[in-house]
Order: structure tokens, then sequence, then C-alpha cells
């Protein structure tokens, strides 16, 4: 294969841009009055609604010992939904912060790996806390009947399968972009 | 106000900067997309995010290569975290090109060696196409070097590895330039 020729032909090839103009223009003034956002920043606001969701923890831990739950059951439960609210709220700020666009490639990628890598760990860390604090309040609500009791663990289980099944696909990508770094780095 | 002022100006220079390179940005997206990732997607995704570098960028590197790098990581980057692979190419129908010379009978040929080396080169890992694209737009091997990061020896290397493979494949397909 003549790889000379076919870069001569892409060469040759004008690529049509004087439309793009105007869609600098209409992204700039959306920009400006800050009307668009990158997938970066999503991802970060997506983080700070996640806190959201620890902050009401200690909220529902209120209502819990207002039922009868023993109180080290509730700080647990507000502790844990603290954490996960602070947690997410720096991960948010650190994802904000980064500007590794900028960078070389390979290390633009590294950064961006280091982010899933670091996801992936919340996710662990955040899933068997939970895991071991849904256990803890399971074992106390047992004296409401085994239907409450199944119900729950049949969702546990369910919402357990999904999030695992999403998040081997986006951990098995980020894999493969370590790896091929790693190649790039041993030539 | 003051802080009004520095947007209007921030505005003013991206347009700028972004009509100065519209070519440049236009052809890592052209690139990249696929037809899950559409060419204009990844285009305003790049310009969001040389938006947000520009405050930033001190001049460390020229340019040119900061917004190599801009386009190719937002690329990457893009394809990652939508869950896309980026098999497959934007049908040569649809791609923004104008021959440049319509009516000439090396046209038809010079599109159909395009669409071979479309075809292969969208089989090709996210770092390698980097390679290649800046490898046909004639940069130099230090200029790939700065863009990727990877060193200059080992861009020679590996590219060279990279034409033995797209060589491979057009083989195995049975593809050859007219």
């Amino acid at each position: 294969m003549n790889l000379d020729e076919l870069k001569n032909t892409w060469q040759t090839l004008n690529l049509r841009v004087d439309h793009l103009e105007e869609e600098n223009r209409r992204l700039a003034a959306r920009l400006a009055a800050e009307r668009a956002s990158g997938t970066q920043q999503r991802l970060a606001r997506h983080y700070r609604r996640l806190s959201l969701v620890g902050l009401s923890l200690p909220l529902i831990s209120i209502f819990l010992y207002l039922y009868g739950m023993p109180l080290w059951c509730d700080i647990l439960y507000a502790v844990f939904g603290l954490c996960m609210c602070g947690m997410h709220l720096a991960f948010a700020g650190f994802i904000e912060r980064g500007d590794y666009m900028s960078l070389p490639v390979v290390d633009a990628i590294s950064h961006a790996i280091r982010i899933r890598l670091w996801q992936q760990r919340m996710f662990i860390c955040g899933e068997s806390a939970a895991l071991i604090l849904v256990i803890i309040l399971f074992i106390q609500f047992a004296g409401l009947g085994s239907e409450a009791l199944i119900s729950g663990i049949i969702g546990g289980i369910a919402g357990g399968i999904i999030g695992y099944v999403k998040q081997r696909e986006l951990f098995r990508m980020s894999r493969r972009l370590l790896t091929q770094l790693r190649q790039i780095k041993e030539d | 106000m003051k802080c009004m002022t520095d947007l209007r100006d921030k505005e003013q220079r991206f347009i700028e900067l972004t009509d100065a390179y519209k070519d440049v940005v236009a052809k890592v997206c052209y690139f990249y997309a696929s037809p899950s990732a559409g060419f204009d997607d990844l285009y305003q995704e790049v310009l969001i995010n040389l938006w947000q570098g520009m405050d930033s960028f001190r001049g460390e590197a020229k340019i040119s290569t900061w917004i190599y790098r801009t386009a190719i990581n937002t690329c990457i980057t893009w394809h990652r975290r939508n869950n896309r692979h980026s098999k497959g190419a934007v049908s040569i129908d649809s791609m923004p090109f104008d021959p440049v010379d319509a009516s000439s009978a090396d046209t038809a040929a010079r599109m159909e060696n395009y669409r071979i080396l479309q075809k292969l080169i969208s089989r090709l890992e996210s770092i390698d196409k980097a390679l290649v694209m800046m490898w046909l737009d004639e940069k130099s091997y230090d200029e790939i070097a700065a863009v990727t990061g990877i060193k200059a020896g080992n861009v020679a290397v590996r590219l060279h590895r990279i034409r033995e493979r797209l060589a491979r494949m057009a083989s195995a397909d049975g593809e050859y330039i007219q």
C-alpha cells in the first residue's frame, strides 16, 4: 500500500470550513453567557448533585431515630451521608480545576484515566460501605416483617447488578487506554 | 463593569483564535468523528474546552500545539466517556470536502483512495490516529512529540509500525490504491 499517495490525496482535499466561522460566533456568544458547558463541567455537576443525596441522609437519620432506630445506627447513617457528600464535592472540585485538555495527549489521557480509576475506587468504597450500612438497617428493620426485608434485598441486588455491569464496561475502556499508554512509554 | 469588558475581550479573542485555526480543529474532529460521535458534537466540545483553557494558557507552547492537544484530547475523551468505540467512520458522502477539481478524472480515484484510508484509520487506536493525522499534515516528529508527549524517536518508530499495520490491514481487506 502506497501511503505516500494517500498522503497526497489527503492534502489535495479541501476541507469545507467557511460555515464554521458562524458556528464559532454562535458558540462564543453562548459560552460568554454561560449557556454551554462541556463534558467536564457536566461530570462535575453530576457529582455535585450526588453530594445532595449524601446530604439528605443525616435528615433521614432524624426520622429513623424518631421511628425508634437505635441512636448509634442513626449516627452511622448520618456520618455515612456526610462523608459521601464531602467526597463527591471534593471530586467535583478536582474535575473542574483540572485543565488537562491542554496537556500533551499522553499526559491528558493518563489524567483522564486517573479520574476514571478514582471514580471506580469511590464507587467500590461507597458501595461496600453502603452495603454494610444497609445490612445493619435491615437487621434493625427485620422486626417489621419478612416482606419488607425481602423487597429491600431484591431491590438492592437488582440495583447492584445494573450498576456493576455499567461500571465494568466503562472500567474496561479505561484499562484499554491505560495498556496503550504503557506500551507507548515502553517503546 | 470591568468583568463584562473582560468577558467581551475574551469572546473577541476566542472568535479570532477559532477562526484562525478552524481548519486544524475541523481536521481533528473529522478524523475522530464516527457514526455515533458526529463532527458537529466533537467540534462544539473542542471549542468549549478551548474557551475554558484560554485563561490558563500562558504561551508555554505554540498556539497551534495547544490547539492540536486540546482538540485531540477532547476527541479521545469524548469517545471514552460516551462509551463509544470509534469503529466505523463517517460516510465519505457526508464529508465536508470539496475536491480540488470536480471535473478531473483523477478525483474519483482520489476519493476512492481516501475512502480506503478512512476505513483503515478508523480501526486504529485513538493515539495512533493522532499520530497518523499529524503525519498526513506533514508535521515534523518534534511537533508531533510536542503535541502527543511521545518522544520524537518513539514517534518515528511508532509511525513506522502503524504504516506496516495499515498495509497489512489493506492486504487483508483486499484494498488497493488506484
